[in-house]
C-alpha cells in the first residue's frame, strides 16, 4: 500500500530522494502514466488479491466444508472491508507534498481542530492549544477524542463517493456482465478440448460466491449508518444506491445465479450479515456519543453531558439487543 | 460538503457547542434543544431495532419452512451428519450406529473416514487420463475430417479414386487409420523426465501417443484400484462386524495430518497428561477422524448434531458437528485434521488475516477514487 502511495506521488518524491533523481529526468509522459496508470492497476491488483489470500486462508483453517469457508470468509472479508475503508487514505499522501501543499491537503483537519478547541491561532496545523480552563489531563483526553474525530470527519467525503460509486458503477458492472462475458470466449476457445469440457462451459450457470458477496454490501450498510446521523445527506444517497442493489440483485438471482444444493446452507449467511449491521450501529453510536460529550457552550462547560450519557445507555441496549 | 455550508464564518467560535449538535441533524434550526434531538435519534435507532427484529423473525421463518419443505427435507443431505473428533473407541461404523441409534427413526447408515493412503491420487491420476484420453480423441476426430476433407477435395481436382485392397478388416482398419491421420500426426504428449516431476519439459522426456497411453494409464490404474477397494472392503467389514464393538483400542490419538507413525506408547504431553495413541496397525486404512451418518429422519440429524455425544473435550463436541452436509462440499483434505491441530491452524490462519488487513491498512495507501482526485 505504501508502495502503491509512493508510486502515485513520484513526481513529487523523485525531488526529495536522489536515488529517484532519474525519474525527474525521464520524460513527462512516462511519469504521468506510471503515476496515473501503474499506480491505479496496481491498487485494484492488490484489492483483487485480497478475496483470493483471504479464502485460501479461510480453508487453511481447518473446517471440513466449503460452506463453513465461505461463512468464515465472510467474517474475514467483512473485516477486512470496514478496517480499511476506515482507515483515512488522503490524509497521509499528503506527506510527500511540500509544505504549502500539506497545509492545503490538511487544511479541513486544521479547521475541524480550530472548531473543536476554539483555538485563535493560525491554521498553520504545528501550534494548536486548546482553550484555557480545562485541566492538562482533560486537555490530552479532548486532543486525542478531537483528532480522532476530525479523522473520521475527514473519511466523509469518500463515504459519499464509495455509496455514490457502488451504487451507480457497482449495479452498472453488475447488469453489464462484462468481465464473465470476456472470461466465457477465452475459455471456449482455450478451454474446449472436448464436447463434455464444451458443455460445462456453455452450459453450467455460475454461482454466487456469498462469502465476498455479502461484505460488499454489508460495507455499504455500515457506512450509511455511520453517517446516517453526522451527515443524513447521505441517508438518500444510499436509498437510491440500495434500490438499484435491489434491481440488480433480483435479476441476478433470478435469471443468472444458480445455487447447486451441495452448497446451500439453508440461509446461514443472513444472520452473520444482520450481525454484521451491528458495527455500523456501534460506529454511529460511539461517533455521535463522543460528539455529545465534546460539545461546549458559550461558558466553555460541556453542554450536552445528559445527552451523552442517554447515548451511552442506548449503546449498552444497543449490545443487549445482540 | 453539504455540511461546512451550514457554517457562517462569524458564528465559529460563539456557537461551536451549538454548531456539533446542528451538524447532527444538519438542521439550520438553532432552537433545538439537545434533548430533542437525542430523543429523535432515539426513534432512529429504535426503527432500526424493529427492522432488525423484524427481519430476523422473518428469516427464521423462511429457514424453518425450507428445511422442513418436501424437497429439502427428502434429500441425503438434510439428513446426514459429519461427525469429527470422534474417539477411536467409537470409530467403527458398528459403535457410531449403536451410539446414534437412539435418535427418531435411527440410522440409516454410517461411512467412516479413513486414511486412504495413495487411493486419491491413483483416483486423480486416472481422472487426467480419462480427460486426457477424451481430449485426444476429439482432436483426433478433428484432424481426421479435416485431412479427409483437403483428400476428397484433392481426389476431386485430379479425378482419382483411391480402392481399399486389403481383404482382412482388422489390417484393413489399421490401413484406413494410417490413411486418414499418419502416425506422427495423431495426438502425442511428452512424459515427465523423471517419475517424480509433476509435469513434463517440453523437448525432454519420452514422446508417447497420448491416446494408447492414456488408455493403457486407465487400464493399468483401474486394476490397481481395484485391488485397493477389495482391501478396503475387508478393513471396513472388519470394524462393521460385531467382533470389532468389543476389541478394547486402548492407544489413542486422532490420526491427522501430522501423526505420520503413530507409536503404540502412550504419548506424554506436557499440561495435557498422558494422550495414549491409538493402535490401528490391523488396517490397512486405518479410520481418521470423522465419519458420515446418514439417520432416517431429518429432525434425528439435529438432534445429534445438538446435542452432547462425549464427556471429553474436543469429542464429538457440538462445534465439530456439522449438518447439511453434501459429499461436493466436503474438504477431504480438512477432514483428517485432529481438534487440536485444528486449534493451532485456527490461531494461525486468523493471526495471518489480521496481519493482512494491518498490511492493507496501513497509512500510505492511496484509495483509488482519493487518488483520481489528486492526479
Amino acid at each position: 500500500m505504501t508502495f502503491v502511495g509512493f508510486i502515485s506521488n513520484i513526481h513529487a518524491v523523485c525531488h526529495t530522494y536522489k536515488w529517484l533523481g532519474w525519474v525527474c529526468k525521464a520524460p513527462g509522459i512516462i511519469v504521468n502514466l506510471i503515476q496515473g496508470f501503474a499506480s491505479t492497476v496496481l491498487l485494484v491488483l492488490l484489492f483483487m488479491l485480497v478475496p483470493i489470500i483471504l479464502r485460501i486462508l479461510a480453508r487453511l483453517e481447518g473446517i471440513p466444508q466449503k460452506t463453513g469457508v465461505e461463512l468464515t470468509l465472510m467474517d474475514r472479508f467483512f473485516m477486512f472491508q470496514v478496517i480499511v475503508s476506515a482507515s483515512c487514505p488522503a490524509l497521509n499522501q499528503s506527506s510527500y507534498k511540500n509544505t504549502s501543499e500539506r497545509l492545503s491537503g490538511r487544511h479541513i483537519f486544521v479547521w475541524y481542530y480550530r472548531v473543536f478547541t476554539w483555538s485563535s491561532e493560525s491554521p498553520d496545523g504545528s501550534s494548536v492549544t486548546s482553550g484555557s480552563e480545562p485541566t492538562k489531563i482533560l486537555d490530552v483526553l479532548l486532543d486525542v477524542g478531537i483528532l480522532s474525530l476530525s479523522y473520521l470527519r475527514r473519511c466523509l467525503i469518500p463515504g459519499y463517493r464509495f455509496i455514490i460509486l457502488q451504487g451507480l458503477a457497482g449495479t452498472a458492472t453488475g447488469f453489464l456482465q462484462i468481465g464473465p462475458l470476456v472470461i466465457y470466449y477465452v475459455k471456449i476457445t482455450l478451454l474446449a478440448s472436448s464436447p463434455r469440457s464444451v458443455y460445462a462451459i456453455k452450459y453450467s450457470p455460475r454461482t454466487s460466491e456469498w462469502g465476498t458477496l455479502f461484505p460488499r454490501v454489508t460495507q455499504l450498510v455500515v457506512i450509511m449508518l455511520g453517517y446516517s446521523i453526522i451527515s443524513p445527506i447521505i441517508n438518500g444517497l444510499a436509498f437510491a444506491a440500495f434500490l438499484l442493489f435491489y434491481f440488480l440483485y433480483k435479476y441476478l438471482f433470478t435469471w443468472v445465479h444458480d445455487q447447486p444444493p451441495s452448497s446451500d446452507t439453508g440461509g446461514l449467511f443472513f444472520p452473520k450479515a444482520i450481525q454484521h449491521i451491528f458495527v455500523g450501529l456501534y460506529v454511529q453510536q460511539v461517533c455521535l456519543c463522543a460528539l455529545f460529550f465534546l460539545a461546549e457552550n458559550d461558558h466553555h462547560k460541556f453542554s450536552a453531558l445528559p445527552e451523552g450519557a442517554l447515548v451511552v445507555i442506548l449503546i449498552i441496549f444497543t449490545v443487549s439487543f445482540v | 460538503m453539504f455540511i461546512f455550508g451550514n457554517v457562517a464564518a462569524n458564528k465559529q467560535s460563539r456557537y461551536a457547542g451549538q454548531l456539533i449538535l446542528t451538524w447532527i441533524f444538519t438542521s439550520k434550526i438553532h432552537g433545538w434543544h439537545p434533548c430533542g434531538r437525542f430523543l429523535m435519534y432515539s426513534l432512529i435507532i429504535v426503527w432500526i431495532w424493529w427492522n432488525i427484529r423484524h427481519e430476523m423473525s422473518h428469516y427464521v421463518s423462511v429457514r424453518q419452512e425450507f428445511l422442513v419443505s418436501h424437497a429439502h427435507s427428502s434429500t441425503a443431505q438434510a439428513c446426514t451428519v459429519l461427525v469429527t473428533g470422534i474417539p477411536p473407541k467409537h470409530l467403527s461404523e458398528a459403535a457410531l450406529t449403536r451410539l446414534f441409534s437412539h435418535f427418531p427413526g435411527g440410522v440409516r447408515k454410517v461411512w467412516i473416514n479413513r486414511d486412504l493412503k495413495d487411493i486419491p491420487d491413483l483416483y486423480n491420476r486416472r481422472l487426467k487420463a480419462c480427460n486426457m484420453l477424451e481430449s485426444a480423441g476429439t482432436s483426433l476426430l478433428k484432424s481426421a475430417i479435416k485431412r479427409n476433407y483437403k483428400k476428397q477435395k484433392n481426389a476431386e481436382k485430379t479425378g482419382n479414386k483411391d480402392s481399399n485392397s486389403a481383404s482382412d478388416p482388422e489390417v484393413a482398419r489399421g490401413v484406413l487409420m494410417e490413411e486418414l491421420v499418419p502416425r506422427q500426426k495423431r495426438p502425442s504428449h511428452r512424459l515427465p523426465p523423471f517419475s517424480w516431476m509433476p509435469f513434463s519439459l517440453p523437448l525432454v522426456g519420452k514422446k508417447v501417443d497420448t491416446i494408447e497411453w492414456a488408455r493403457d494409464q486407465v487400464h493399468e490404474l483401474n486394476t490397481q484400484l481395484e485391488q485397493r477397494r477389495e482391501v478396503l472392503a475387508h478393513d471396513i467389514a472388519r470394524t462393521t462386524a460385531a467382533e470389532a464393538e468389543t476389541t478394547v483400542r486402548t492407544h489413542h490419538i486422532g490420526a491427522g495430518k501430522l501423526s505420520i507413525a503413530l507409536p503404540s506408547v502412550p504419548v506424554t504431553i506436557p499440561l495435557v497428561g498422558t494422550l495414549p495413541a491409538v493402535d490401528f496397525s490391523d488396517q490397512t486404512y486405518p479410520p481418521a477422524n470423522g465419519a458420515f451418518i446418514l439417520f432416517n429422519k431429518q429432525i434425528a440429524a439435529h438432534m445429534a448434531a445438538q446435542t452432547l455425544s462425549h464427556h471429553e473435550p474436543y469429542r464429538m463436541s457440538t462445534s465439530l458437528k456439522y449438518i447439511e452436509v453434501a459429499p461436493e462440499d466436503v474438504i477431504w483434505d480438512n477432514l483428517v485434521m485432529n481438534p487440536y491441530e485444528r486449534k493451532i491452524w485456527f490461531a494461525l490462519s486468523w493471526a495471518a488475516t489480521i496481519g493482512l488487513i494491518i498490511l492493507w491498512a496501513i497509512p500510505g495507501q492511496s484509495h483509488m477514487i482519493q487518488n483520481g482526485d489528486e492526479v
